[in-house]
């Protein structure tokens, strides 16, 4: 039996053939986490858009087109937004989708021993995991 | 999870889908109207993956609830100076159905387009009702 329904152009899946649209993702998606990072600061830190667009000198316009992913962001806007938002090492990780190498640190307290003694059990170890903070607690 | 277009029956095509087939790249079209065209389709579809990454959640600034009259979200993108698509979606299963779309200028304020617009969220509202009624009712969104 025929099928009635009227074949629609699927537009989205032939743009997906060409290499174009392949190349494009990658920029896409890193200036969605920019997106996505700046409007989660900016919440946090309790500021509207108007007033992030005032302590960078620009307009709210500019914040709410970057915030929704549909510019490209010059390297001088995205210095002075997240200076503003105070950006961590943690939010760049985010955007640029890498991994903060964990960081393990053993404090031991090791009993000296001398002569023909075998060495004492180590008295106190702490293990601290750093990852994703970057403060190294003693 | 994934996202799949809504079918209407009755309409006999995905309005999502139709939606799109402006943007369908032609063989006549100039290599800036190409790019311009799979900029646009990238961009959508990166969000439509992006909401599917957080299983269909409304996650803003990429995707917003609507108002309490209406139980599905939009995903956003503004097209040009004026004038920004709103994709209509909701979650059912394990499914993002991608009910409607359409594109609301700047000018909403006035009467007429308001009009349209409350016009094009019932309509979509009447969507998503024929969906739960008929979840068989889409086609795949690759």
């Amino acid at each position: 039996m025929k099928s009635i329904i009227k074949k629609n152009i699927d537009a989205m899946a032939e743009a997906k053939k060409y290499k174009k649209f392949q190349e494009l993702s990658e920029d896409v998606d890193s200036r969605l986490r920019l997106a996505v990072e700046i409007y989660k600061e900016r919440e946090r830190m309790c500021l509207s858009q108007q007033d992030l667009a005032k302590k960078i000198n620009s307009t709210q316009k500019v914040i709410s087109r970057v915030e929704n992913g549909d510019v490209n962001v010059g390297l001088d806007l995205v210095n002075r937004i997240s200076s503003a938002l105070s950006f961590t090492v943690n939010n760049w990780s985010r955007i640029y989708n890498f991994s903060i190498p964990e960081v393990k640190i053993i404090l031991g307290i090791v009993a000296k021993n001398s002569g023909s003694e075998p060495p004492a059990e180590r008295k106190e170890i702490k293990e601290v995991n750093t990852s994703n903070s970057y403060s190294f607690n003693k | 999870m994934k996202a799949v277009y809504y079918l209407d029956r009755q309409l006999m095509y995905c309005p999502v889908k139709k939606y799109f087939e402006q943007y369908a790249i032609k063989e006549r079209d100039t290599l800036k109207l190409k790019n311009k065209k799979l900029s646009l389709l990238n961009i959508i579809d990166r969000k439509i993956k992006y909401v599917i990454d957080n299983n269909g959640k409304p996650t803003p600034p990429i995707s917003f609830p609507l108002d309490k009259m209406y139980d599905f979200f939009e995903i956003k993108h503004r097209k040009d100076q004026n004038i920004v698509i709103r994709i209509f979606y909701f979650r059912y299963d394990d499914k993002i159905i991608l009910l409607n779309a359409l594109e609301k200028p700047d000018d909403y304020d006035t009467e007429k387009e308001k009009r349209k617009i409350s016009k094009q969220l019932e309509a979509t509202k009447e969507f998503q009702n024929k969906f739960i009624n008929n979840p068989q009712s889409y086609e795949e969104y690759n």
